[in-house]
């Protein structure tokens, strides 16, 4: 889609292609029951546990976690826009850089599960915790799968002739997903009591 | 590549981080000091939360300029996780 036409307003196209959709819609959908899981199946029948196990995390990790993947993907987004203006060089390197910052989210991720599992917080420590690793590991087994689609995109900025808009849309959208997924998780988790 | 980052994009960069200091500060407001302020709590965070979903979707994911049927399946699933996660706070606890 060209800028003219978004900034004209009149064009109605699907970023990236169907196939993408389904499965980020589909994603989308499961982190929801799995959201509904954790309050209506077990937050509900202990809710001063969860309180109090929250109490346990740290709010600044998960905030700055929530930067690092917000930055990467505008990062994404700026990457996306170059492709368009045909600046393959411009886009490889923004591109470069939300990796760089998914990595760095991954090794915040590590590190807060280390002092926590230092602490004696494990996932059968309480219902909370189980929760706590399961979603964070299965939003972690997403960010791998973005930067492992990033990595994909990458080569295809340097080493494709004429690169598939669409293949980098998708990409896009995927790390996007990610991202607003994370917002979701830091709010239950992290600050929500 | 310095040029790039005067894009409206990183504009909304902004807001979303200046979003994401609020939250975090509504979230470390200290002890909770009753039941309707801590609820009151949770549903703001939540709130600017589900607004922060709501700009990258619609911006960054470019669902904006997509056909209506996408728009819709994305702010249909939006008020669904705000439902369901406003109404557990408001009336399950």
């Amino acid at each position: 889609m060209s800028d003219q036409a978004i900034d004209a307003g009149t064009s109605r196209r699907l970023p990236g292609d169907a196939d993408i959709w389904v499965f980020v819609i589909g994603d989308m959908l499961i982190f929801s029951a799995y959201f509904a899981a954790y309050l209506f199946v077990d937050r509900i029948r202990d809710h001063a546990l969860f309180f109090q196990a929250q109490q346990q995390l740290s709010q600044n990790l998960g905030f700055c976690n929530t930067l690092i993947l917000l930055t990467s993907s505008l990062f994404v987004a700026l990457g996306v826009h170059a492709a368009r203006l045909a600046d393959f060089r411009a886009a490889s390197r923004f591109l470069e850089l939300a990796g760089a910052s998914g990595i760095i989210f991954l090794f915040v991720k590590a590190y807060e599960w280390y002092t926590k599992l230092a602490s004696g917080l494990t996932i059968s420590t309480n219902a909370f915790f189980m929760h706590y690793y399961v979603m964070t590991g299965v939003h972690v087994v997403h960010v791998l799968i973005g930067l492992t689609f990033l990595t994909i995109l990458w080569r295809e900025l340097r080493g494709a002739a004429i690169p598939r808009m669409e293949l980098v849309e998708a990409g896009g959208i995927y790390w996007h997903m990610v991202d607003f997924l994370w917002f979701l998780i830091f709010a239950l988790l992290y600050l929500m009591r | 590549m310095r040029t790039y980052l005067y894009h409206p994009l990183t504009r909304l960069w902004l807001v979303l981080l200046l979003a994401t200091v609020l939250s975090w500060y509504l979230g470390s407001d200290g002890p909770v000091t009753s039941r309707q302020a801590g609820v009151l709590s949770a549903v703001s965070i939540l709130a600017v939360a589900i607004v922060k979903c709501r700009l990258v979707i619609r911006n960054y994911m470019e669902v904006r300029y997509a056909p209506s049927w996408l728009q819709w399946t994305c702010d249909a699933w939006l008020l669904l996780n705000f439902g369901m996660v406003s109404s557990f706070y408001w009336f399950a606890i």
